[in-house]
């Protein structure tokens, strides 16, 4: 009898020990959960967008923290030779002088940045029908906008890292391991081209509302179908011998050996495609005053105006970080509105690239010591001051002495670079800027403190009108319709310059049309049409370089095309910011030496990917 | 539960049971059982003949019994030779005594040998004699002890000694054997013979005796000799030091404890601690258990006054019954309560001095400029400074244009100030004792205030404790105590804290602008906020202010239960547990200005200043944070303890349980309260004080774990051998007076998580709060994310750790010297962490964690003590100290490209980066070198960096060990306690070795900003074209982030020794005679001087080397040289 009792007691007291532990957070939202309703769904859907870049949060763009907390802003800008950051914590910093390996932090945040995207794509695309409270053309729509995501994001991978590893339709088991090997270029293009039209089947033409804007459309999906499809015939990955050893342990070929040109027809169709289906959609963006067509507001203002007839793919960006970069110091201007961190400066360079007003190129070349070899013809001044009153400055100032080489330039150079004694943009304050030593722009006289920009110029595209860090919803694009025009223009020339001459020219010229600029064999000024493929190429290049300036395509245009280890490496150049008189500051300075080897055309694979699949094979030279 | 179901089948069992379920919630210990220890003494004795007083005296030292008898009396009766081999003491005596005048009783523990009285002439005598004794009962310096108990053996007649040390007794008989008795000091025992005046002098109790009992887990008392494990106890006095946090006074003091204090800022100033080192690694808790009078309590805010006692579980044997808790080592600490004797009135009052151990050293102006130039010209750049500026501020004839500024003295003053006191009462009688106690602790900082700021500022530290204890004895077998205790303290600081005003004075230079332009205006220079003034950020952006309360209760019910079955006891304990914060922050921040270079001056002479920030905060703003938790704990337990014969017995089973809520959580997660249950038990076995046999067991589990898999059990066993006392030993015991060996291996675990890790980790985990994503076309509209945090780790468990320890304790020159050591193994495996196995392209947001970490820890620790009087001088000398050497097992990593990126085998902390192998010493060599950045910017003079695997690069894959970090191997201490009359001197030195820091971040890398920045002073000692040394301190130097590329990488050039000697503590004391002070009616007063940190020996010279900071930018540890009272009423 004793003995039942002290067993009932037992038993009682173990019951309560078990209830006494059991305080599982069971209110909370659980995996399960997730898909049962659109109210949550759509946030699921909402955190797979969240992993297309932020390319106004370049600064700290590529940081990377442990659990969740890393930034998928590019490093291109300031990595390519456009632009440099003047802060030692950005990380294009050390990626410019080579110090950078496959253990960087960078490295691995955009590979787990676009993987996590992948991963939520796929689980959405997997659970999406069992959401209870939501038509099935909405799921097909959401889905498709899932499927474009993930192959968006593919493509990141492939220009950033080259061909990597490809996880199907289906998404990961967490608790698996995987050992899983690359993929071949050829196919992941297919992959994604395929994903691209099966998502544009089901995806809208525009944004159903304005609610909708930031989605993606039928437009954006074809359209990066084209540029996939470019990346694909480009040098880089279009029978590129120097990687010839980058195999998989099974000796599969990832870059293809052999150059096979019907892949830029490919491209040339896709773009055609997308150029017929969406002729009434998209259009250039242009400004009009008195005077007609405003090649400079025109070329501004693509940047400013949000969802523009040009845009096809964009959304929020860090334009307060962005802004703050582009605004200059100011030091003693009468408003913060106008007083920022002179911190992405523009290289003598991309200064150099843009076009004379005449539509001819300033510099042709450079000689050893780095100085430029001037095309006499373009009637460039290197030295000396004229009085000039450039499109960028306040209507009511008239002309100032303005050093040569910024006199007379094309309309997008006043749009995208700030120079010395240039004026500042924003109307209520026409401040000038001075970036010389002691400047308001300018290191300090006494060196204490201040943001100062390291080349004497700096980046002005995207900046506000208005004060910086307005962030009043104005958005990041993406991609716009200039640079499908280019795309289709370069795919024309590579598949057939003679057979395709009329439509490059036409696509090449509407840009230059827009910019302001005389035309190649059209208009007034004409100048004379590139004679050849070659000629041709090098225009359509030049033209890109320019339109799409700190757009975050140089960097990877660079490296498609084969040519960085002469554009990123050497000595990067700017003006003598130390000198301390004024007249010293024109001079021509070289910043820093920078580094680029083959290794450097992709990215390594992070380490501990490497490490941790064998399967998984180290891009060349890293 | 499940080993329950298996006790109850012995009857011992059903009892533990029955006890377990009445008081099913909670539990407690106890000891019991009066000793006969005549009848249960065996004793193995050789006699080669003499008298009976050396006869008595090998007993004694064989059987370890306490005798007392008149030796004069007993010399006189011969004992021939005899040999007894396992006899019962009493046996023994009887035939020693047969045929004698003598008898014997046992008396208090204690046998009492005295001559024999007639039957009848024994009743007379009780009637007629009544023999007044009265005496003056001293402590071991000679002052008079009040209080002190003092009894008659065997009899009730009890009183205490007064105010100066006197008692007054009345005894019957001569062979009345008189009792003195007094907390921490050994029980003397004096045969009133024929004398009238007996006085005695306490010796401390620190001496092995029988009688000494020790703390062992969850508070219960075990006889010391018997302790099979490796714990260590700290003197409560010597923690009664003007600290805040009684955590920073450990390290150095007690074996096995690794300290460093890290900070020396009121409030903030406590150390961290672990025991026997880091045995773990990824990101868990290396904490020890500590446990404040058996609950979960924080060890720093606790009163050092009310501290009774201070033990550290070490090993297996004392921390398995602690389970899922204990692997890191447990604390114990056990407080102050009331005393049989009359009120008993202390009072101590100490005031104190604090400077800085060290204070950073920084550039002056005129050198700052010419170093900077420096570093700018030899790279070929122009200078920042002309000759003329360089001349205008060396004059200092016109600081507020071209000021000179040393920004350390300008923030802070030279001495910061202590005080502390404390009162307290205890006292009752035989039912009912008290104790009650009010502390007090205050100090401010260094950091000035501004006279001109309306509100306060001051960085100050106040904290009052409250405590009140009551025992009871409910009923003859029924004992309550109840405990509540507490403190409040109110922090007010400025609001930037004093780390980023560190910050900022160690970043400004010193010609940037001067502290204040006339009229309080604010210099400062970036229209960013950039380059704050440090003046300003102390004294003009406003103040905060923290308040804590808290309260710890306790309630305890002992229950005897001998009449159950002798030796068996029961006891249930609730504690209660409320703390609450409050922080108020008011900031504001004023407009700055800078003087125009151009045109300093005004046309009427004033200074031309242009504004360069305005403020959006002019006057004080508001804001708030409270915080809070609530704990309670309920325990129940039985205790069992018997001796039979020579062999003794004893058992503990308890059963507790613990809930911990964040009053305040920011989350449903957090929002749970932490819980935590489990039953321990204890199974002791002791034959003839010889040999030792222990088991310790605990199974538990909280809610971190999985229902099927929530509870684990942890064994350990333990045997311990006296063999001083084995009979072969008889003949080394004049030299060797004790010898022990010990040995415990078992189990324990760790479950608690820290924070940055997983709770729950059994369940997935969906967060709401993720990125979303903006649509919309003009304006546009988030509506958040969702994603799948943590996926579900369905078998996650608690870390195991094996521990081994073989301990060596053995005693010289009758217990004078004495020796301690411990070689200790533990094993920790399952350490919880996240799997780094798993590849990223998985596209988790977090890879799954799992068990999957193991690290080894090794080691040794020991305490050596002397103690002797040479004449009225007594002198104490004691040394420990501890090293351990931990290794990362398994850290879930795969194999490296080359060796040395492996870091299995590393310890746990370890410090990576590029071995430097010098500077460059010309171009060539730097041609012919690779370099980690832009080789165009690295110039002869900076620092030349190992290419591991020969790419001609130097990046991730020349990486390797360069340092331990700051956590050393190594801890000693040594010191000496000195008497001389009313003198008394002591003396602790304290020391670390083998612990690195890496010298990185803003000021201790010269001018390595995009910002200007100060450098320490030490940029004088640096690499030059005329003096290009090897040796510098400095490579040469940069200016700019690009140009230091290069140098500023982590590498062994910037790795540091921080060992250490410092003299931690000093203390000089005189006690006051006492005529002096007995008419204000105080009975004993002491005068001290007490300093601490006052001298540090180290290598490391830029700041004080515990200091946890790679720039130095964190307030500085603090030297306190204190003069206090202590008074007894």
């Amino acid at each position: 009898m004793r003995k039942t009792i002290y067993l009932f007691f037992a038993m009682v007291a173990l019951a309560s020990c078990k209830k006494y532990l059991d305080k599982l957070p069971d209110d909370k939202l659980s995996g399960e959960d997730i898909f049962e309703s659109w109210q949550t769904a759509q946030k699921f859907l909402n955190n797979v967008y969240s992993h297309v870049p932020d390319e106004f949060g370049q600064r700290d763009g590529g940081k990377y923290e442990e659990s969740d907390n890393y930034n998928n802003g590019g490093i291109w800008t300031g990595g390519s030779d456009e632009a440099e950051f003047l802060w030692g914590f950005v990380r294009s910093n050390n990626m410019n002088i080579g110090a950078w390996d496959a253990t960087s932090d960078f490295v691995k945040t955009y590979w787990t940045n676009y993987y996590q995207g992948i991963q939520g794509a796929s689980t959405f695309i997997r659970h999406a029908d069992e959401i209870s409270d939501l038509s099935q053309e909405l799921k097909n729509r959401y889905k498709a906008e899932a499927r474009a995501l993930r192959a968006f994001y593919y493509y990141q991978l492939l220009r950033i890292y080259g061909p990597v590893v490809m996880m199907g339709d289906e998404p990961v088991d967490p608790t698996a391991t995987l050992q899983i090997p690359r993929s071949s270029v050829d196919e992941m293009i297919n992959f994604i081209a395929a994903e691209f039209t099966t998502a544009a089947n089901d995806l809208p033409v525009i944004p159903e509302s304005d609610g909708d804007y930031g989605r993606f459309t039928k437009g954006a999906a074809l359209a990066y179908k084209a540029q996939a499809l470019l990346l694909g015939a480009s040098p880089l990955f279009n029978g590129n011998t120097d990687y010839a050893d980058l195999k998989n342990k099974d000796g599969k070929q990832l870059i293809p050996q052999n150059y096979d040109v019907n892949k830029w027809k490919t491209a040339a169709t896709a773009y055609k495609e997308f150029l017929t289906t969406f002729g009434s959609t998209y259009d250039l963006y242009r400004v009009s005053d008195a005077n007609g067509h405003n090649a400079y507001r025109s070329c501004r203002d693509v940047m400013l105006v949000d969802w523009n007839v040009e845009w096809i793919f964009a959304r929020r960006g860090s334009v307060d970080s962005r802004q703050y970069e582009l605004c200059p110091r100011h030091d003693g201007a009468p408003s913060g509105d106008v007083k920022g961190g002179t911190g992405l400066a523009a290289t003598q360079r991309m200064v150099d690239a843009f076009f004379m007003a005449n539509g001819m190129s300033p510099v042709t070349g450079y000689n050893a010591d780095g100085t430029p070899i001037v095309n006499a013809a373009s009637g460039y001044q290197l030295t000396g001051f004229s009085d000039f009153k450039a499109p960028s400055s306040n209507a009511t100032l008239g002309a100032k002495s303005t050093f040569n080489q910024w006199v007379n330039r094309e309309p997008r150079f006043y749009v995208n670079i700030t120079y010395n004694r240039s004026t500042w943009l924003n109307p209520t304050y026409p401040m000038e800027t001075t970036l010389f030593r002691g400047g308001n722009s300018g290191k300090k006289a006494d060196g204490s403190g201040g943001d100062y920009s390291v080349t004497g110029y700096v980046v002005r595209k995207s900046m506000s009108t208005g004060k910086w860090g307005n962030s009043s919803d104005h958005k990041l694009v993406m991609l716009r319709l200039a640079e499908i025009y280019l795309g289709y223009a370069e795919a024309l020339n590579e598949a057939d310059y003679a057979g395709n001459l009329t439509e490059t020219l036409k696509y090449l010229n509407l840009i230059r049309e827009r910019a302001g600029i005389p035309q190649y064999g059209a208009g007034a000024n004409a100048l004379p049409i590139p004679a050849n493929q070659v000629e041709m190429r090098d225009a359509i290049r030049k033209e890109r370089r320019v339109e799409l300036a700190f757009e975050n395509t140089r960097f990877f245009d660079v490296r498609r095309w084969k040519i960085a280890e002469e554009t990123e490496n050497g000595k990067a150049w700017g003006l003598d910011i130390d000198a301390t008189t004024e007249p010293g500051f024109y001079n021509l300075k070289s910043f820093e030496t920078r580094v680029f080897n083959k290794k450097h055309y992709l990215f390594p694979l992070p380490q501990v990917e490497v490490n941790n699949d064998v399967e998984l094979v180290q891009n060349s030279g890293w | 539960m499940k080993q329950l179901l298996v006790i109850r089948k012995n009857k011992l069992g059903k009892h533990a049971l029955l006890f377990l379920l009445i008081f099913a919630t909670t539990m407690l210990p106890v000891f019991a059982g009066e000793s006969q220890i005549l009848k249960k003494t065996f004793v193995s004795v050789k006699f080669s003949g003499g008298n009976l007083a050396t006869a008595i005296a090998s007993l004694q030292r064989s059987s370890r019994v306490s005798f007392a008898y008149d030796k004069q009396v007993l010399s006189q009766y011969q004992v021939g030779p005899f040999t007894v081999e396992r006899e019962n003491l009493e046996k023994v005596l009887q035939r020693l005594l047969q045929h004698k005048p003598l008898d014997y009783e046992e008396v208090n523990r204690v046998v009492v040998i005295s001559k024999k009285e007639e039957p009848l002439n024994k009743q007379v005598a009780q009637v007629r004699r009544e023999i007044t004794v009265s005496g003056i009962v001293t402590d071991e310096k000679n002052l008079p002890l009040v209080g002190v108990t003092v009894g008659i053996g065997g009899t009730p007649t009890m009183t205490t000694t007064n105010g100066d040390g006197q008692y007054k007794i009345l005894a019957t008989r001569a062979e009345d054997m008189l009792v003195f008795s007094y907390i921490g000091y050994v029980t003397a025992h004096e045969m009133v013979g024929n004398r009238t005046t007996i006085n005695v002098q306490m010796k401390p109790g620190t001496s092995q005796d029988l009688e000494e009992v020790a703390i062992v887990g969850f508070g219960t008392r075990q006889k010391k000799i018997s302790l099979v494990g490796a714990q260590s106890t700290v003197n409560p006095q010597e923690l009664r030091q003007p600290v805040a946090n009684v955590s920073t006074m450990l390290a150095g003091r007690v074996s096995g404890v690794v300290g460093v204090q890290r900070s020396g800022e009121p409030g903030k100033s406590s150390a961290d601690i672990w025991i026997r080192g880091i045995a773990t690694s990824f990101g868990n808790s290396s904490s020890p258990l500590i446990l404040v009078d058996g609950v979960e309590r924080n060890i720093n805010t606790i009163d050092p006054e009310d501290i009774e006692s201070f033990t550290v579980l070490k090993d297996a044997s004392g921390t398995a019954v602690y389970g899922v808790r204990g692997a890191n080592g447990v604390i114990f600490i056990k407080t102050k309560s009331g005393k049989i004797g009359k009120p008993q009135i202390l009072f101590d009052y100490s005031e104190g001095v604090n400077t800085f151990t060290r204070k950073p050293e920084m550039l002056e102006g005129v050198d700052y400029m010419n170093l900077v130039n420096e570093a700018l010209t030899t790279r070929n750049q122009a200078p920042m400074f002309t000759q003329e500026y360089i001349d205008k501020t060396a004059s200092g004839l016109d600081p507020y244009v071209y000021p000179n500024v040393d920004w350390i003295d300008a923030v802070f003053n030279k001495f910061g100030h202590t005080r502390k006191a404390n009162l307290n009462m205890s006292g009752g009688v035989d039912n009912a004792q008290y104790y009650v106690s009010l502390g007090y602790f205050g100090e401010s900082s260094f950091l000035k205030t501004d006279d001109q700021a309306q509100y306060n500022s001051a960085l100050h530290y106040d904290r009052y404790n409250v405590t009140a204890k009551l025992n009871v004895n409910a009923t003859r077998s029924t004992k309550v105590e109840v405990g509540v205790m507490g403190y409040f303290s109110t922090r007010n600081a400025p609001y930037e804290s004093p780390s980023t005003i560190f910050g900022s004075a160690m970043a400004a230079t010193p010609v940037m602008y001067p502290t204040m332009y006339p009229g309080g205006i604010v210099p400062g220079i970036t229209s960013n906020g950039a380059s704050i003034n440090p003046y300003a950020q102390l004294t003009r952006n406003g103040y905060r202010t923290e308040n804590e309360n808290q309260l710890y209760s306790n309630l305890r019910l002992t229950q005897n239960m001998d009449g159950i079955t002798p030796g068996l006891s029961a006891t249930v304990m609730v504690a209660f547990d409320a703390f609450n914060s409050l922080s108020i922050r008011r900031a504001k921040r004023d407009d700055t200005y800078t003087v125009d270079k151009n045109s300093p001056y005004n046309p009427d002479g004033s200074i031309n200043l242009q504004r360069t920030w305005t403020s959006t905060q002019p006057y004080l703003g508001f804001s708030k944070d409270n915080g809070g938790n609530r704990q309670t704990y309920v325990e129940g337990a039985l205790n069992y303890q018997r001796d039979l014969g020579r062999h003794r017995v004893s058992g503990m089973l308890l059963g507790y349980a613990s809930s911990k809520t964040n009053a305040f959580a920011g989350d449903i997660t957090s929002s749970i309260p932490s819980r935590l249950m489990g039953v321990a038990g204890r199974a002791t076995y002791s034959f003839d004080d010889r040999y030792f046999l222990e088991f310790n067991g605990g199974y538990n589990g909280s809610e971190l774990f999985a229902p099927d898999n929530r509870f684990g059990f942890f064994p350990a066993i333990g045997a311990g051998w006296v063999i001083s006392n084995e009979k072969f030993f008889e003949g080394l015991l004049n030299t060797v007076s004790f010898m022990k060996l010990r040995y415990s291996y078992g189990k324990s675990g760790l479950g608690l998580i820290t924070s940055g890790s997983r709770r729950f980790a059994y369940i997935t985990e969906v967060s709401d709060g993720a990125r979303g994503y903006d649509f919309g076309k003009n304006s546009t509209t988030n509506t958040g994310g969702v994603v799948v945090t943590e996926y579900a780790v369905p078998d996650m468990a608690w870390s195991t750790s094996l521990k081994q320890d073989l301990g060596f304790e053995v005693k010289f020159m009758n217990n004078r010297l004495s020796f301690i050591v411990d070689l200790f193994n533990e094993e920790r495996t399952g350490i919880f962490m996240m799997r780094r196995s798993a590849v990223i392209f998985n596209g988790l947001q977090n890879q799954l964690w799992g068990n999957l970490g193991a690290v080894k820890n090794r080691g040794v620790d020991g305490t050596v003590e002397y103690n002797t009087n040479i004449g009225e001088v007594s002198l104490n000398l004691r040394g420990n100290f501890t090293y351990n050497k931990d290794e990362v097992i398994e850290n879930d990593v795969p194999p490296q490209r080359y060796p040395w990126l492996e870091q299995r085998g590393d310890n746990a902390l370890a410090r990576y980066g590029y071995i430097a192998e010098g500077l460059f010493i010309d171009q060539k060599e730097i041609d012919e070198s690779a370099v980690p950045g832009d080789k165009s910017k690295v110039q002869p003079g900076d620092i030349k960096y190992k290419d591991l695997n020969g790419d001609g690069v130097i990046d991730a894959n020349d990486v390797a060990k360069i340092g331990r970090g700051d956590v050393p191997t190594t801890v000693y201490g040594f010191g000496f306690n000195l008497g001389y009359k009313r003198f008394q001197v002591g003396v602790l030195f304290q020391g670390i070795s083998n612990a690195d820091r890496m010298l990185r971040g803003r000021a201790i890398m010269p001018f390595n900003a995009s910002d200007a920045s100060n450098a320490y002073a030490i940029a004088a000692d640096r690499w030059t074209v005329d003096n290009p040394r090897q040796d510098a301190f400095y490579p040469r130097l940069a200016y700019g982030e690009d140009r230091n590329f290069n140098n500023t990488r982590a590498s062994s050039w910037w790795v540091k020794d921080v060992s250490f000697i410092r003299l931690k503590t000093a203390l000089i004391s005189y006690a006051l005679p006492n005529a002096f002070l007995s008419r204000f009616g105080i009975k004993n007063s002491t005068v001290y001087m007490q300093g601490i940190n006052l001298l540090t020996w180290s290598k490391f010279e830029l700041w004080d080397p515990e200091l946890n900071t790679d720039n130095g930018i964190s307030y500085p540890n603090v030297r306190t040289i204190s003069l206090g009272v202590n008074l007894k009423f």
